[in-house]
């Protein structure tokens, strides 16, 4: 709230940055047409609209690692676009955005009638005068015991069930995070089947994970696979919780 | 256990009602591994005595073993009634005319031959001298000279052992007392191959790599023994001359790669391998590695190849037909055609091992979400099964003796995984490691005679 000035000054830039920008745009793709032809021309093929579009960001000042929203409203739009990452949109909508330096996000609607950008800014000050302390800068291994995690598996299956899903996408967004890091996976089975179907299992159950990790976006080069089968258990006692935690795609650092 | 005997029986009648070209309402077909009654020979074993009486005591442990050893091994031969030793007159039998045939006539049952002998011992060496007497004509037959070193003396009453059941049998047969057994044992983290005497004696470490060593298997001639090992890191093929402990050059695939075996030329080698689509296949490939070529192709896993004793077919387990995670027996030609199916029940087949006649293959299954496997042989012409083990624990891994007659399997019957030898018929049973944890028995083939003279 301390900062609404900031909004409405924004606010009148932009109406003012649109106004002009619309119709230079309108000129230059789609000439007007004189007014006097307006009156013999057909009903049916009145001239294309031009489109008109507003951008805000609210608020337009932030301290590095808050967040701002940009708002925006098009008519006679068919596409709208906004630069910096934010891509193709809707025609009137919102984002948060968290840009860590300043940054000016301009919006374009597209139509028939040409082309329309507005544009808003995003100042970005430095955190207030105490900044913390850098944090401790914590080592690839620590950071894998703490960021990527085992997967279970159904008895009998490779598939990669709901809870591995989601496991399996925060590892590949932390491994994104550390792009020195290259893995093995384990695959391990329960001692129910037998031996020599189990080293085939564990071999399927590793590459399953490593498959949805290369989905994910982390290059193959940095997967390598193993399967131990039942070998090399991590409990053993026989009964479903000990067998489910022998179920698993072990993560292990390379 | 016998309600489990029940439910597969009730599968058996379920299924061949269903389908008539496997499983009918005979009779599984019959194994013969005992003689007939009219057929059976009564075998009297006396113990071989010093022929010194001044060294007996030097002997006494040797001639201990010598008759104990030679005892088990005729007995678990199959072959023969061994004729019990306190029912045998007195007189120690040292010279043949100690054989007081009128004496031995008065036993509750007609012998038909009796085994004696003598131990002496001499610059450290050992000398057996081995007699057989056919006790129904009254007559010494040719007797046999063994010597070895001291701590030889179980391997010489191996080799007298199978020397009386190829005499006895007239050559139908020989025995299995001087073969081998490989298989893993868990040391800590690390499973390593060992190899025994078929009665679990004399186990030595093959493999010392510190590494899990897995599913080991012989050349049918022993001189190789082929494994997966994770001594570089991932299971790979190994394969090792079992003559001097040198590795045999075979292609590392970095990747995935299980369960070997080698042809009965002992120019072949089976393997399961993954392939770019992300399941294993069966390989076939020269010893060396070359010539590979995909004999499955299939995107179930397949894999545990087993060659028929002529090399003209395989047998192997895949999970392509049957619910995920549960996998049956299948035979092919050894390029991988005419693939079917050899049993038709439902639950969970694994590890086929075909028999060294051809006619059977054994092979471990256990019913639907059961823990508890048993081993079964099926006749690969006819698909008919015929269950060979049953009661406590899960019973895995066969594999045939040289002979046909026996199998050995491991078993989790007493709380840790051990190696057991029993005769196809269930009797015989023996437990034959006891420390730590023991799998993957690999009975080898016959090895050639020794120390005769």
């Amino acid at each position: 709230m301390r900062r609404s000035p900031y909004l409405f000054s924004a606010a009148i830039t932009v109406i003012i940055a649109l106004l002009i920008s619309a119709s230079a745009c309108k000129k230059k793709v789609q000439p007007t047409p004189p007014p006097a032809a307006v009156e013999t021309r057909r009903p049916e093929a009145p001239p294309p609209a031009a489109p008109t579009i507003s951008l805000t960001a609210t608020p337009a000042a932030i301290e590095k690692g808050e967040s701002s929203r940009l708002s925006w409203t098009s008519t006679n739009a068919t596409g709208v676009t906004i630069d910096n990452g934010l891509g193709t949109v809707e025609p009137s909508g919102s984002r948060e955005v968290s840009p860590s330096v300043s940054t000016t996000y301009m919006a374009r609607a597209s139509g028939p009638g040409g082309d329309a950008v507005a544009e808003a800014r995003v100042t970005v000050t430095a955190p207030p005068s105490v900044t913390p302390p850098p944090l401790p800068a914590i080592s690839d291994s620590e950071f894998f015991t703490s960021n990527i995690k085992d997967i279970f598996f159904d008895y009998d299956q490779y598939t990669i069930r709901e809870d591995a899903r989601v496991t399996l996408m925060e590892n590949a967004r932390a491994l994104k995070e550390r792009p020195g890091i290259r893995i093995l996976i384990e695959g391990h089975c329960d001692d129910r089947g037998s031996e020599k179907y189990n080293l085939a299992l564990g071999d399927q159950r590793a590459n399953a994970a490593r498959d949805f990790l290369i989905g994910q976006g982390i290059e193959a080069s940095r997967i390598d696979t193993v399967s131990y089968g039942e070998e090399r258990p991590f409990c053993e006692v026989q009964d479903e919780e000990c067998w489910q935690l022998n179920r698993r795609a072990h993560m292990t650092m390379r | 256990m016998s309600a489990k005997i029940k439910i597969f029986a009730l599968l058996l009648v379920v299924i061949s009602a269903a389908s008539t070209t496997l499983f009918t309402q005979e009779e599984p077909p019959p194994i013969t591994i005992r003689p007939t009654p009219s057929e059976e020979v009564i075998l009297a074993v006396a113990d071989v005595q010093p022929l010194n009486a001044a060294r007996s005591g030097e002997l006494s442990e040797a001639i201990r073993v010598f008759n104990q050893v030679l005892w088990d091994d005729l007995a678990f031969s199959g072959f023969f009634t061994l004729a019990g030793k306190s029912f045998y007159p007195p007189e120690p039998i040292v010279r043949p005319e100690d054989v007081r045939y009128e004496a031995w006539a008065t036993l509750p049952w007609s012998v038909s031959f009796l085994t004696a002998g003598t131990l002496d011992i001499s610059g450290g060496i050992l000398k057996a001298e081995l007699r057989l007497f056919d006790m129904k004509a009254r007559t010494p037959m040719p007797g046999l000279r063994i010597s070895g070193e001291k701590d030889q003396i179980r391997s010489m009453a191996h080799r007298w052992a199978d020397e009386i059941v190829y005499r006895l049998t007239a050559g139908a047969s020989r025995g299995v007392a001087m073969t081998k057994i490989a298989f893993t044992s868990r040391r800590g983290n690390a499973k390593e191959i060992h190899v025994m005497d078929y009665d679990g004696y004399n186990s030595r470490a093959f493999t010392h790599n510190n590494a899990i060593n897995l599913f080991p298997g012989w050349a049918p001639d022993n001189s190789k023994l082929s494994f997966v090992s994770y001594r570089t890191g991932k299971p790979e093929i190994n394969v090792y001359s079992y003559i001097d402990g040198s590795r045999v050059a075979f292609p590392m695939f970095n990747s995935f790669a299980s369960t070997p075996a080698i042809s009965p030329s002992g120019t072949e080698i089976a393997f399961s391998l993954r392939t770019p689509r992300g399941d294993s296949d069966l390989f076939v490939s020269k010893l060396d590695g070359s010539g590979r070529r995909n004999i499955s192709n299939h995107p179930a896993a397949d894999f545990a190849p087993t060659w028929s004793p002529s090399g003209r077919q395989i047998a192997f387990a895949s999970g392509r037909e049957t619910r995920p995670g549960h996998n049956q027996i299948y035979i092919c030609d050894a390029d991988g055609s005419n693939v079917r199916r050899i049993v038709k029940e439902g639950g969970d087949a694994d590890s086929p091992a075909w028999s060294p006649d051809g006619r059977w293959i054994a092979f471990h299954w256990k019913p639907y979400r059961s823990s508890k496997y048993d081993i079964f042989i099926a006749e690969a012409a006819s698909g008919q099964i015929r269950q060979l083990t049953s009661g406590a624990g899960s019973n895995e891994v066969p594999t045939w003796a040289p002979d046909g007659r026996h199998i050995a399997f491991q078993s989790n019957r007493t709380g840790s995984w051990q190696i057991y030898i029993m005769l196809l018929d269930g009797t015989e049973l023996r437990m034959i490691t006891r420390q730590g944890n023991n799998t993957s028995p690999a009975w080898s083939g016959y090895f050639r005679q020794v120390s005769e003279n």
